[in-house]
């Protein structure tokens, strides 16, 4: 259970880190009036959206590392047989890692421009179409149909990989290795596929008429779930690649016992 | 249901926080079927909680029919009884308490509380809710297909979960269980999320995290821990259900059942022992922590005095919700774990008990000398206190494992988590309708009928309970059907069960009384005014009663105050609520 208590750890310690920040030593029964109303009312000052997707990267990130963590104290059993990854997945890691690159550029031009709208006085609650607002407008919405299309492709070269196993007579229900290695794929394309939804919806606001910085927070979103979801899928083949095994791990055991 | 509208709207100056677009719904079904509306939501999951509740306390009288009068009744074999304590225990702890507390109280007090027109994601809501019901629909569901429910244990052990000699391991009972559980937390998640941004985004101006009433840190909290736990359970569901339909070998070690070699081989059932009890403790803490903060606010209203500690109440929310995530593993010491690990869960389990202690003592001291209403609520409110501190002292028992091991699995365990999670939430639960009642529906309770229901329920709980420590010394085990003739076991245990399952039916049966209270009072209730308690929290200070769509009129309320400040020297009234601005000038009061 470490690999879950150190994500926990790090979730607990931000959420502390935040509270620590609300005055937690205030005595509110001597602090009352109109002058101390705003005294450290500090909300959070990201938008409500962000928070959320925040929260929903902590119970994902929750879910994950317990999957690893199982993996871990599973592959102590003799029965283990540690099953060679598909070369397949380094090409659909470059697939997802690109994605994630495209919407962190579509994500730097759109801020831009919505800087550039703002010093032009034309302020960004205007409702202004990115499209029509020259080559910006097209490379941004550009940029979120390649991501779309990387992560389709991410998806079917997950499906491929999939498929290739099966050939080998590598099942669901053969080695525990399997079992895992498609549990925790698969979990990991439901997740890609939810935020797809989210993705093609963004891509398909940034085409019409709309007000830009309510997409540009749109993309913000869909950029960090996406890096989450890259960063889950590297350590999700660390884990699986069973470097665990380490010489290190050897050591520290020995040094244990 | 009467509306009031409060008489002296208090004079405040203009919130300027930025208004959020209201959803406005438009036909019926979107009103109060489809409801975004977060008062709704939580009419609807407290509605089907308690429904839900209700079979769960039928269970336990079927139960007790065999605990207390074996063989007599045709229709109880083994396989039926187990399954009655499982779907018991499961329907109290998962389906009740924490959708009621977490969905129903959450739901209606968080906005109204920090001040906000509605929660943040209001569609999300919605659909938590409807989840939610989807799960309790698939886990009725399970009694009718036939081998009927699961009979695991609420614990639901491999491998014994998914054998054929389990009832429900082989059917579709535990394939049910395990789909209605996975629903219930993709529900609560969407429910959670919610709780979590609205509190921290949703505030009004004023309202400090160090303003906040201790119901809203309670539940907090909690909703952050459950957030954390619920993935350990949907984890281990999930993998079940892959080795129950797909026969992989997660949890599944190689098994030779009724002569047959199963194909499963190599899988660890300590495993699934310890991502559940990382979602099981946390667990109990997601059912005390919104209690604890109920009871706080409930004690200050009606003793009319301020918190004892407010500050520490909070750190000790927090320190308690935090430390309950390293301790799951004393549920376990019978699992063959290695002494260390034993001493080092033992240890935390200890720690933890400090902040509950602090709690207890805030508690008392809150109540030394105030001007304490014996009302229901406040009746209640005491109820929980000494049912806690009961169930907290037989837990330091338990968390010792030389203690625990000879009692694990013995009826002294079962009146343990009774004791603490049982009963005592059960208690604030009631307490808390008997205090909010008259806010949802503008009329109050019928109050002697509420005393006669806390008297019947108190001194019921203490006579189930109490005896059943009793037995479990004796080394009486649980999840028995029968006893048969053990040799260590005296004839006064066949006494004490039979006594015990008497005081069950007269404490189920009591509970007929609150449902007949909440059905009459809901159309001849006195009318209770828009303060009936004279509170400070901003709930009682809406312009209308019962709340109106964005519960605060054309403007928010603004926040002076801490939400304790009650018999205050000087004030019109004896207290001050959170948007009065008393004194302007002055810089302090009480
Ligand atoms: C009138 C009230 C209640 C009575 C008479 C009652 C009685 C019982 C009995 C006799 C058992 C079976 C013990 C055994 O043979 O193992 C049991 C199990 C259980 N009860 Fe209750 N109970 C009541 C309320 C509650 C409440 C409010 C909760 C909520 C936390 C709860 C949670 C449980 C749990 C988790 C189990 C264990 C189920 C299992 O072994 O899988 N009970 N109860
Ligand atoms: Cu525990």
């Amino acid at each position: 259970m470490t690999v879950v208590l150190i994500f926990l750890a790090v979730v607990l310690s931000t959420s502390i880190w935040w509270l620590s920040h609300q005055r937690l030593g205030a005595k509110p029964w001597l602090e009352s009036g109109l002058k101390n109303l705003d005294h450290g009312s500090h909300k959070v000052s990201l938008p409500k959206a962000k928070i959320g997707l925040l929260v929903v990267l902590a119970v994902v990130g929750m879910l994950f590392t317990l999957l690893f963590s199982s993996h871990f104290m599973r592959q102590e059993i003799e029965d283990w047989r540690s099953m060679p990854l598909p070369n397949m997945l380094w090409v659909n890691g470059i697939l997802l890692l690109a994605a994630s690159l495209y919407l962190q550029s579509a994500l730097v031009v759109a801020r831009r421009q919505a800087t550039r709208l703002k010093i032009l006085g034309r302020g960004t609650s205007m409702p202004v179409s990115i499209e029509n607002n020259g080559k910006h407008g097209n490379s941004v919405k550009s940029m979120l149909i390649n991501a779309c299309i990387l992560t389709v492709a991410f998806l079917i070269g997950q499906s491929i990989t999939w498929y290739e196993l099966n050939g080998n007579g590598i099942f669901l229900s053969g080695n525990p290795s399997s079992s895992f290695f498609y549990v925790l794929t698969g979990l990991h394309g439901l997740h890609i596929i939810g935020g797809l939804v989210a993705l093609f919806h963004t891509t398909a606001l940034a085409g019409s008429d709309t007000q830009l910085h309510k997409i540009v927070n749109k993309i913000d979103l869909c950029a960090l779930y996406w890096h989450f979801l890259f960063f889950i899928w590297c350590a999700m083949i660390f884990v699986m690649l069973g470097w665990t095994y380490d010489p290190l791990i050897e050591l520290c055991k020995r040094v244990i016992s | 249901m009467v509306e009031t509208e409060n008489t002296s709207p208090p004079s405040v100056p203009p919130a300027e926080v930025e208004e959020v677009e209201l959803y406005h719904a438009t036909s019926f079904w979107t009103k109060y079927v489809f409801s975004q509306d977060a008062k709704i939501i939580a009419i609807q999951y407290s509605g089907v909680a308690i429904a839900i509740g209700f079979v769960a306390l039928v269970l336990s009288s079927l139960i007790r029919l065999q605990l207390g009068f074996p063989e007599m009744f045709d229709f109880i074999t083994p396989e039926t009884y187990y399954q009655f304590v499982t779907m018991h225990g499961m329907i109290m702890v998962v389906y009740l308490l924490t959708a009621l507390f977490l969905g129903g109280f959450g739901n209606y007090l968080i906005p109204l509380m920090i001040g906000a027109r509605d929660m943040s994601f209001p569609y999300v809501n919605m659909l938590s809710f409807w989840i939610y019901f989807l799960a309790v629909l698939v886990l009725v569901g399970s009694f009718f297909v036939p081998g009927g429910p699961t009979g695991a244990g609420w614990t639901l052990y491999p491998p014994q979960a998914i054998l054929s000699g389990t009832p429900g391991g082989k059917g579709l009972g535990i394939i049910l269980m395990l789909v209605s559980l996975a629903l219930f937390i993709v529900g609560f998640t969407m429910g959670g999320l919610n709780y979590v941004v609205t509190v921290l985004q949703g505030r009004t101006r004023g309202m400090t995290m160090m303003r906040l009433p201790l119901t809203v840190w309670g539940i907090f909290t909690a909703t952050v821990l459950a957030l954390l736990a619920f993935p350990a359970l949907l984890v281990a569901t999930v993998m079940m259900l892959f080795d129950r339909l797909l026969e992989t070998s997660f949890f599944m070690p190689s098994l030779v059942e009724f002569g047959d070699q199963l194909s499963y081989g190599g899988g660890s059932p300590i495993l699934f022992q310890h991502l559940f009890w990382f979602f099981g403790h946390p667990e109990v803490y997601i059912v005390a922590l919104p209690a604890f903060g109920i009871v706080s606010d409930l004690i200050s209203t009606h003793a009319r005095k301020n918190i004892f500690g407010y500050r520490m109440m909070v750190w000790a929310i927090v320190g308690i919700g935090a430390l309950s995530f390293i301790v799951w593993a004393h549920h376990m010491y019978v699992s063959g774990m290695h002494p260390y690990f034993g001493f080092f869960f033992a240890t935390t389990t200890l720690i933890i008990a400090v902040p509950t202690a602090l709690k207890v003592y805030n508690w008392i001291l809150t109540l030394w000398n105030g001007n304490i209403h014996l009302n229901t609520p406040m009746l209640f409110s005491l109820g929980f206190i000494v049912t806690f501190l009961n169930g907290g002292l037989t837990g330091l028992f338990l968390g010792n494992v030389i203690v625990d091991i000879p009692l694990s699995d013995t009826m002294f365990v079962v009146a343990h988590f009774h004791m603490v999670m049982g009963v005592a939430p059960i208690l604030v639960v009631f307490g808390a309708i008997y205090h909010w009642f008259p806010k949802i529906s503008g009329r109050m309770l019928h109050e002697g009928l509420g005393k006669i229901h806390f008297w019947v329920t108190f001194v019921g709980s203490y006579l189930i309970f109490f005896p059943m420590h009793y037995i479990g010394l004796v080394g009486v085990p649980r999840r028995y059907p029968e006893l048969g003739d053990a040799a260590f076991i005296p004839d006064s245990v066949a006494t004490l069960n039979s006594f015990i399952s008497l005081a069950a039916f007269t404490v189920g049966v009591a509970q007929i009384l609150f449902l007949y209270n909440v059905f009459w009072s809901l159309r001849k209730g006195r009318p209770s005014g828009s303060n009936p308690w004279r509170a400070t929290t901003l709930e009682w200070q809406t312009p209308h009663t019962p709340p109106a769509h964005g519960n605060f009129g054309p403007e928010l309320p603004l926040v002076y105050r801490w939400p304790y400040d009650y018999s205050v020297p000087g004030a019109a009234e004896d207290f001050l609520a959170q948007n009065d601005p008393g004194s302007l000038d002055s810089g302090s009061s009480t």
